[in-house]
């Protein structure tokens, strides 16, 4: 069948129906309309462009078997390197965290220090302006050892826990087997001023006559060299007793410095340090109270309070 | 910043026993920037160092 036959047979069906054009019209109108909406979708999947060429799909290669082996291999791969990278990242950041930390107790042990010299400078100032201003010395001694043996507590750790009490003791001037009480810190009871410790059976004693530094972690342990007062009231455990002297000579030792901890081990190594530093600043001022006081100026520690 | 008066220091002193200052009170005071110099560059430095690193 042709064209002019085809055309023939509309005009034959137009004219014994009567509505075949109009059918037709619309049949050929919604078969556009169906396709131009497939168009759409197709364009909105992105199966097509907007010319209706078909688009390559990158997931579908037209590849051979080994080469899709070979790119399967290579994925595995990646992300296996992938794997191992995010492991090398996670370490690095945790060991960034740990340098940071690190940094912080490093600063922390630093501004500590720095305190310490601003505590040792004032100490020395003080014992510098006590040996330049003699009677005044003499006349607030008290008062100057007071605030002295504060310079060494502001440098230890945990104050409050610790409960830091400072006393010094030099040679007995009548008994030779004993010492006696010379200054001490705030925070003792009268009743310090009276005891007065063996060379031979307390720990000051053992720290004077060896010239060397005593350190008793716990002052209950049956060990160590202690003198066990009976009845005593006692609120401390750690003892630690520095030689006052000028270097390993123990002819210099001119006294001890003794301080108490409340709770068991109260110091660490940097805190005995730093007592024994400051026992070397107060060396002075004891020597040449105790030692050269007559001839310094002609007067003698007696007349002070201590 | 500098060396504080003796009487501040004993007055601090003081405080600080008495519990009405905390010990980093007591060690600000103190040092007011004494002997401090060289550890707040370090710490400043720190701090840039890892401010740039949180922009980036």
């Amino acid at each position: 069948m042709d064209l002019p036959e085809i055309l023939e047979l509309f005009e034959h069906l137009e004219q014994n129906v009567g509505w075949f054009y109009d059918f037709l019209s619309y049949f050929v109108a919604i078969g556009l309309v169906l396709l131009f909406l497939i168009f759409i979708v197709r364009l909105w999947k992105g199966e097509v462009n907007w010319f209706g060429r078909k688009k390559e799909c990158p997931s579908q290669p037209n590849s051979t078997p080994e080469e899709r082996a070979e790119l399967e291999q290579l994925i595995e791969q990646l992300q296996q390197e992938c794997k191992q990278l995010n492991q090398a990242v996670q370490e690095k950041k945790e060991e960034i965290a740990e340098i940071k930390k690190l940094y912080i107790e490093l600063d922390q042990c630093f501004a500590d220090e720095t305190y310490t010299m601003s505590q040792i400078m004032y100490a020395a100032e003080e014992v510098a302006t006590a040996l330049a201003l003699r009677e005044d010395f003499y006349l607030h001694k008290d008062d100057i050892f007071d605030h002295l043996l504060d310079y060494i507590i502001n440098v230890l750790k945990g104050f409050r826990e610790k409960h830091p009490c400072i006393v010094i003791h030099v040679p007995h001037s009548q008994q030779e087997d004993r010492l006696v009480h010379y200054a001490h810190s705030s925070g003792f009871g009268h009743q310090v001023k009276q005891y007065e410790p063996k060379i031979y059976g307390s720990a000051a004693g053992r720290a004077f006559r060896n010239n060397e530094v005593y350190y008793i972690p716990n002052v209950d342990d049956p060990e160590v060299e202690y003198e066990r007062k009976p009845f005593s009231k006692k609120k401390y455990k750690s003892l630690l007793c520095v030689p006052l002297s000028a270097g390993f000579d123990k002819s210099t030792c001119i006294g001890v410095l003794s301080l108490t901890g409340k709770p068991v081990a109260a110091y660490e190594e940097i805190e005995i340090e730093r007592t024994i530093l400051f026992s070397k600043i107060l060396y002075p001022l004891i020597y040449m109270d105790t030692k050269k006081g007559a001839s310094w100026n002609g007067s003698h520690s007696s007349e002070s309070k201590t | 910043m500098g060396v504080i008066p003796q009487k501040v220091r004993h007055e601090l002193n003081r405080l600080y026993r008495m519990g009405e200052i905390s010990k980093k009170q007591l060690m600000e005071e103190m040092k007011n920037g004494l002997f401090d110099h060289e550890r707040l560059a370090v710490k400043k430095k720190w701090e840039k160092l890892f401010a740039k690193k949180i922009k980036k």
